[in-house]
């Protein structure tokens, strides 16, 4: 492959065309190959990947290739390799959710996701490290140890979705399932360069991805363009009928890119990180963006949504609330880890939970149990989603002013392995920025703008109203053009290229 | 209100997390400070807001009542610690005292 493309590192819609021309010698076998090798010589020094799934991969191949050879057509992500979070259910492949809890457990179904992504040509090649169900924003809280940035191996990759963005960032798969409840999809991918996003509620089916919480929860694509992303979103949405609150939604259809000119830029008053230490970077590159948008000839509108600012304590009721209900599940009686040390059954529950929870698991089930105890549900729980209603309230009528809010994903760049390890508060803090869109319903991505002087990636979000996912893409495919920011492959230095 | 370990032992028999006495040492002074951040939404104006955000569930969008396929019990019983005939096996319970 010497001085030639790895047709690894093609747009994602150009290696399925390759793959679905019968003329073309690349095939979706070669493709996992090249995948694999990947994995296998560069991921040692990431630990993006909790298991890699080869036979599988391989038996998906074979049948892309055959339906190729049949004359039919596979789909618009024949033969792409995929990473796929490990909270998402592959049929008969073990799932941990990054914690001990789940044991040796092997999912009898697979996720809607995960099906309808194979359905269109996806070969899953592996399953992705992530913050153990998905709770913090570094990786650092698998229980099989943390994944690393691949821009700077002393740092976080973020997190939940931590193992799919490095995975995606450093070359390994094209494209990577995600979810994200408070941001677990954009901090990443915005702390690793890359593109990802979190749709609207109720776009993407949450069958068979393992429940934080229901109300935020939701699946979405990260990628190394906007245009590939769009490409693994077309393939996954839709109404399904074994999760009642998806939702029927304008399809994610196409591509090219926005008319920047006349677009109503969103600039959020709350969302400036003037005066926020280590923030500077981003601040910069975000003026920088704002400035290049008026350039283009789009129109800044200044907003304000004060509840923006209270989006962290509202969002640290609801999610531990729904978790502290959705992880009752786990007692050592149905599936996963049983204590060994229990001779009864109330013991048995507690005993194991304790052994099979981590720590930020733990403190989130105890918050979310406090907060919806008897005495203090009124003045936690309610209080937040009384809250919650009039912060989405305020995006409404934030969308009746502009098309398009743009900010920072991140309120500092990728942050050093352990620093923040030993202060939850300060973790809970990286999500400033995220949780909103969560707790609103509503679409945002992130999309690369830029890098730091040290190299390490900067990532912005554009986010829309409920059901605009398709503008956002067109204008973050704009916005790329314009601004020439996108996605850099990182120099990593231990292991080779396949 | 203040979060001190008598309080974390309480919420943790609710959630059935039996936590050591270094784990209850360690959480409690981490939930409060969580807490004295949370308690912000205590001042906040939220007037008339309904706690109900999600929007009423569209009843045309619920499928009919008809029984589909189901798993295979084999598969599921797969995966249980315990299982006997067709049934989890826990251990005896009748004789507990159960604290609600």
């Amino acid at each position: 492959m010497e001085g030639l493309t790895n047709p690894l590192d093609l747009p994602v819609a150009e290696m399925a065309a390759r793959v679905r021309n019968i003329d073309d010698p690349l095939t979706a076998s070669e493709l996992v190959e090249t995948s694999l090798l990947r994995i296998e010589a560069i991921d040692p020094a990431l630990h993006a990947f909790l298991r890699t799934t080869p036979e599988l991969a391989r038996e998906q191949a074979r049948v892309v290739d055959a339906r190729v050879e049949a004359g039919e057509d596979p789909g618009p992500l024949a033969g792409v390799p995929l990473g796929v979070k490990d909270n998402i259910a592959v049929e008969g492949v073990p799932l941990t959710c990054a914690s001990k809890i789940l044991g040796n457990y092997v999912p009898p179904t697979g996720a809607t996701s995960v099906r309808r992504a194979v359905d269109a040509g996806a070969c899953i090649v592996g399953k992705t490290n992530l913050d153990e169900f998905g709770m913090g924003s570094s990786t650092e809280n698998s229980a099989f140890g943390p994944t690393r940035n691949p821009y700077d191996l002393e740092r976080v990759p973020g997190g939940s979705s931590g193992g799919s963005a490095a995975a995606v960032a450093a070359g390994m798969v094209p494209l990577a399932l995600g979810s994200d409840t408070g941001g677990s999809i954009r901090q990443p991918a915005a702390l690793s360069g890359i593109v990802g996003m979190k749709p609207t509620y109720g776009r993407v089916s949450r069958n068979g991805l393992v429940a934080f919480a229901s109300s935020l929860d939701q699946v979405g694509p990260m990628a190394r363009s906007a245009a590939d992303a769009r490409i693994l979103l077309g393939a996954i949405q839709g109404t399904d009928p074994a999760d009642a609150t998806t939702r029927d939604l304008p399809a994610v259809t196409g591509s090219g890119a926005a008319e920047l000119a006349g677009l109503r830029i969103g600039r959020v008053e709350e969302f400036s990180l003037a005066g926020v230490a280590g923030g500077e970077p981003m601040e910069a590159a975000m003026g920088d963006v704002h400035k290049a948008l008026e350039e283009a000839g789009a129109e800044s509108v200044e907003l304000s949504i004060p509840l923006v600012k209270s989006s962290i304590p509202i969002y640290y009721i609801v999610a531990p609330a729904e978790a502290s209900s959705n992880l009752a599940r786990y007692d050592g009686v149905r599936y996963g880890h049983r204590t060994s040390d229990a001779g009864a059954l109330q013991a048995l529950y507690a005993k194991t939970r304790d052994e099979g929870f981590g720590a930020e698991v733990k403190r989130r089930i105890l918050i979310g149990t406090f907060a919806l105890s008897a005495g203090y549900a009124d003045a936690y729980y309610k209080r937040a989603m009384a809250a919650r209603s009039a912060l989405r309230r305020g995006f409404e009528r934030a969308f009746e002013r502009c098309d398009v809010i743009v900010s920072a994903t991140t309120p500092t760049p990728a942050f050093l392995l352990g620093e923040k390890v030993d202060d939850p508060l300060a973790m809970y803090l990286c999500d400033i920025l995220t949780v909103a869109s969560n707790l609103a319903g509503i679409p945002v991505m992130n999309v690369p703008a830029g890098q730091t002087e040290d190299g390490l990636p900067v990532g912005m979000q554009l986010w829309g109203p409920a059901g605009s996912e398709a503008r956002l893409f067109d204008v973050a495919e704009a916005l790329a053009e314009t601004t020439g920011h996108a996605y850099r492959a990182p120099v990593i230095p231990a292991g080779g290229d396949a | 209100m203040e979060i001190d370990e008598g309080l974390v032992r309480k919420i943790a028999e609710l959630a059935r997390l039996e936590l050591t006495e270094e784990e209850v040492h360690e959480i409690a002074p981490q939930l409060r400070r969580i807490f004295e951040h949370v308690d912000r939404i205590q001042q906040l104006e939220v007037g008339d807001a309904d706690p109900a955000t999600q929007d009423p569930i569209d009843l045309d969008a619920l499928r009919a009542d008809d029984a589909g396929e189901t798993l295979d019990p084999d598969s599921v019983l797969r995966n249980a610690p315990a299982h006997d005939d067709g049934f989890f096996v826990v251990p005896r319970f009748f004789d507990e005292e159960v604290e609600d």
